[in-house]
C-alpha cells in the first residue's frame, strides 16, 4: 500500500469527522459575525481537499509503498506504551512516584533485554535523582 | 538600547542564569554528542522544568542546550563518523579522515573554536538587529499579522520533509488542533465534548514530548534489544589546533559564520542547510580544495561555524515577529507563549529586560561552551559508553514526569500517549512532525488577526491585499508554496 494514499484516507476521515463535527461542538456566531466556526471549517475544507490531492498523487505517481503491518507499533513499541500507560495507572491509583517509577525503569530495561547490574542500578538511583529534583528543588507535588 | 544591553547583562550574570546557563550547555552537549537524540528531544525533555523557573532563566536553559547540543553533535561526527545530530552530518567528512590519521585532537578543537566563533557572531546579530526589525514591526496591525502568521506556517510546512502536501497538511491538522478549548474571543467551547480538562486547549507541552520524544522513543524501540553503546574507545586529544592552522581556517570561519547567521535568520532554513553550504563554499574558496574529503581542517571548521551560526539569529524571527526559524524556536516560541508572552514588538516594549538577558545571555552560552568544550571533553565522551536501552528509559521516565509536572494531572499524559502513538505512525507514513508544532503554536495568532482584520473591515477580505506589508507577506507565501513545489518536482525527477 503506498503511504500518500494510506495518509490521505486518514487525513480525509479526521477532516469529515471535523467537518461533521462542528455544528455539534462549536458554538454558531451572531448573524453577520465571523465566528468561532470560520476557522475549523476553513480547516476542515482544507484539509480534505488536499488529502484528496494526496491519495490522487498515490495513485498516480509513486511514492513510499508500506504494509498496513508496517505502519501498526512493532511488539516493543506496543510494550512500552502499554508500560507508560501502567505507570499513569500505578500512580492514578496510589502506588506512588517511587515504587511506580522503580517498577518502570526495571520493567523497562528487561523489556529492551538490558544486562548488567550497573545498568539497573543507575537507573534505580535515576528515580530517587528525579524525585530530588522534582519534589524537592521544583517543589513539584508528586504523587 | 545601551542602557537595556545593560540591564540584560545584569539580569543574565545572576547566579541562578548561570548555573541554567551551564547546566543547559552540559546537557546539551551530552545530548548532542549521544548519536539518536537530537536537540530538539533535548529541548523538549527540559521543558517542563523551566516552568519553576523565572522565565529568563528558564530560557537560557534551553537556548543552553540548543547550542550546545548543535555543537555536541560534532564530537561523535569526528570521533566514530556517527554524527550526534543532522546538522554535523557534514562534518563527519573530514572529521572522520582526521581522527583517522591521528588528528582527532586537531579537529575538535577546530570544531569547538568554530562552533564558538559561529555562536557568538549570531549572538551579537541577534542582540543589534532584533531590536531594530521590532521597532519596524511596531506598525503592524491584524492584517499584516495575519499574513505574517499564514506566511511562517506554509513556509515551514511547505520545506519539512520531501513532501510539500503532507507538511501543509501537518500544518493544516496543528492549527485545527489549536482551535480545541475555549475560544478567546466569543468565549464558546469548542471541540471539548464537555469536558473540563480540554477547555484550556490540548497542552503544548505533553503535545511536543509526545510528538518529539516519545513518539521517537516508541520508533527506536524495537532495536534497543540490539543496539550497543558506540562508545570512543581512545581519545588522542594531546595533539591540538596549532596558532598557523587556526590563521589559516579562519576566513572560511568568519564566511561560515556569516552563512550560518543570514539563513538562521530565514524562517525553516536551518542548521543542516547551513552546514553544507558553509561546507561547498569553503571547499570552493579554499587555497587546498584537493584536501577536502581527506581530512582538511578547513572542512571541519566550515560546517560547525556554519551550523552554531544559526542558533542565535533563528530566534530574531522569533522574537520579533513570532514567526520561529526552526524546530527547536518553535518549542522555545512554546515556551514563552505558556509563560504567557507573546513574541513581537510588544516583547521588546513590555519585557525589555527579560529578552535583553536572554540576548546577552547568548553571548555568555558560547563563552560557557567553548570553556566546557575545552575542559570537560573527555567527560562528554564517556557518555557514549552509556547503553541506549538505559538512556532511552531514562529519558522516559523523565518525559512522564516532567509532562506530569507542569499541570499536576495525569490528564496530560493521556494526551501525551495519543500524540506519541499519533507521531508513530505519521512518521511511518513519511509525514514531517514539526508543521503540527507550528500550526499549534501559530495557530491561534493566525485565527484572532485573521478575525480582528475581517471585524475591522466589516468582513471585506480585500483589507489583506491593500496594505503593502500584508500584499508582500502574502506574495511571499505564495511564493514559498510555488517554490517548494518546484523543488519537490526536480528531486523527484
Amino acid at each position: 500500500m503506498k503511504t500518500n494514499v494510506i495518509g490521505g484516507v486518514l487525513f480525509l476521515v479526521f477532516g469529515l469527522v471535523v467537518l461533521f463535527l462542528i455544528p455539534a461542538q462549536v458554538p454558531a456566531p451572531e448573524p453577520g459575525m465571523i465566528g468561532p466556526r470560520y476557522v475549523p471549517y476553513i480547516m476542515a475544507v482544507a484539509m480534505i481537499l488536499l488529502s484528496v490531492v494526496l491519495i490522487v498523487q498515490g495513485l498516480l505517481g509513486k511514492d513510499g509503498k508500506v504494509s498496513f503491518r508496517g505502519i501498526l507499533p512493532s511488539k516493543e513499541a506496543l510494550l512500552t506504551t502499554l508500560l507508560i500507560i501502567l505507570w499513569v495507572v500505578g500512580l492514578a491509583l496510589g502506588l506512588g512516584f517511587i515504587p511506580t517509577s522503580l517498577l518502570f525503569v526495571i520493567a523497562g530495561l528487561l523489556l529492551y533485554r538490558t544486562k548488567g547490574w550497573l545498568n539497573y542500578a543507575i537507573a534505580v538511583a535515576f528515580v530517587f535523582l528525579l524525585y530530588l529534583v522534582f519534589a524537592v528543588f521544583l517543589r513539584v507535588q508528586l504523587p | 538600547m545601551f542602557a537595556n544591553i545593560l540591564i540584560g547583562l545584569q539580569n543574565a550574570i545572576t547566579l541562578p542564569a548561570l548555573i541554567a546557563m551551564n547546566f543547559g550547555v552540559f546537557f546539551g552537549i551530552v545530548i548532542g554528542a549521544l548519536p539518536g537524540l537530537g536537540v530538539a528531544m533535548g529541548v523538549t525533555v527540559m521543558l517542563p522544568f523551566v516552568f519553576g523557573m523565572e522565565t529568563n532563566v528558564g530560557l537560557l536553559l534551553l537556548l543552553g542546550i540548543y547550542c550546545g547540543g548543535t555543537y555536541g553533535g560534532s564530537i561523535t561526527a569526528i570521533l566514530i563518523k556517527t554524527p550526534g545530530t543532522e546538522a554535523a552530518a557534514v562534518t563527519v567528512i573530514d572529521g572522520y579522515e582526521l581522527t583517522k590519521q591521528g588528528k582527532s585532537g586537531k579537529a575538535l578543537d577546530m570544531a569547538l573554536i568554530a562552533s564558538t566563533i559561529g555562536g557568538l557572531i549570531s549572538a551579537f546579530t541577534l542582540l543589534f538587529f532584533a531590536p531594530l526589525l521590532a521597532h519596524q514591526v511596531l506598525r503592524f496591525g491584524p492584517p499584516e499579522f495575519f499574513s505574517l502568521g499564514l506566511f511562517g506556517l506554509t513556509i515551514i510546512a511547505s520545506v519539512s520533509g520531501k513532501s510539500v502536501l503532507k507538511g501543509l497538511l501537518m500544518g493544516i491538522l496543528g492549527v485545527t488542533l489549536s482551535t480545541v478549548g475555549v475560544d478567546m474571543i466569543s468565549g464558546g467551547q469548542r471541540f471539548t465534548f464537555d469536558i473540563v480538562f480540554l477547555y484550556g486547549g490540548l497542552g503544548l507541552v505533553p503535545s511536543i514530548i509526545g510528538l518529539f520524544s516519545v513518539a521517537e522513543i516508541l520508533l527506536k524501540s524495537h532495536t534497543l534489544s540490539t543496539a550497543k553503546a558506540q562508545a570512543v574507545s581512545k581519545l588522542d586529544s594531546k595533539m591540538g589546533l596549532t596558532r598557523a592552522e587556526f590563521k589559516e581556517s579562519l576566513p572560511a570561519i568568519l564566511r561560515s559564520s556569516v552563512i550560518g547567521t543570514v539563513i538562521g535568520a530565514i524562517p525553516a532554513a536551518g542548521a543542516v542547510i547551513a552546514s553544507f553550504i558553509s561546507y561547498s563554499d569553503a571547499k570552493r574558496r579554499s587555497k587546498h580544495p584537493e584536501l577536502f574529503g581527506h581530512g582538511s581542517l578547513e572542512g571541519v571548521a566550515a560546517p560547525e561555524a556554519g551550523n552554531n551560526a544559526v542558533t542565535a539569529s533563528c530566534m530574531i524571527p522569533m522574537f520579533t515577529l513570532g514567526i520561529p526559524g526552526s524546530v527547536v524556536a518553535a518549542i522555545i516560541l512554546g515556551a514563552l507563549m505558556m509563560n504567557g508572552l507573546i513574541p513581537g514588538p510588544g516583547l521588546f516594549r513590555d519585557h525589555a529586560p527579560m529578552v535583553y538577558s536572554v540576548m546577552v545571555g547568548m553571548i555568555i552560552i558560547n563563552i560557557f561552551m567553548f570553556l566546557q568544550g575545552k575542559l570537560l571533553l573527555r567527560t562528554f565522551v564517556s557518555f557514549t559508553k552509556v547503553l541506549p536501552s538505559l538512556l532511552m528509559v531514562l529519558v522516559l521516565l523523565m518525559c512522564l514526569v516532567g509532562t506530569f509536572a507542569v499541570n499536576n494531572t495525569l490528564l496530560d499524559l493521556i494526551v501525551l500517549i495519543v500524540f506519541a502513538l499519533f507521531g508513530y505512525v505519521l512518521n511511518k507514513l513519511e509525514f514531517p512532525l514539526p508543521p503540527v508544532v507550528l500550526g499549534m503554536v501559530l495557530g491561534p495568532l493566525v485565527e484572532k488577526t485573521l478575525r480582528q482584520s475581517l471585524l475591522i473591515s466589516d468582513g471585506d477580505f480585500s483589507i489583506f491585499v491593500t496594505r503593502p506589508i500584508s500584499i508582500v507577506f502574502l506574495l511571499m507565501t505564495v511564493l514559498s508554496v510555488f517554490f517548494a513545489i518546484r523543488r519537490q518536482r526536480k528531486l523527484s525527477k
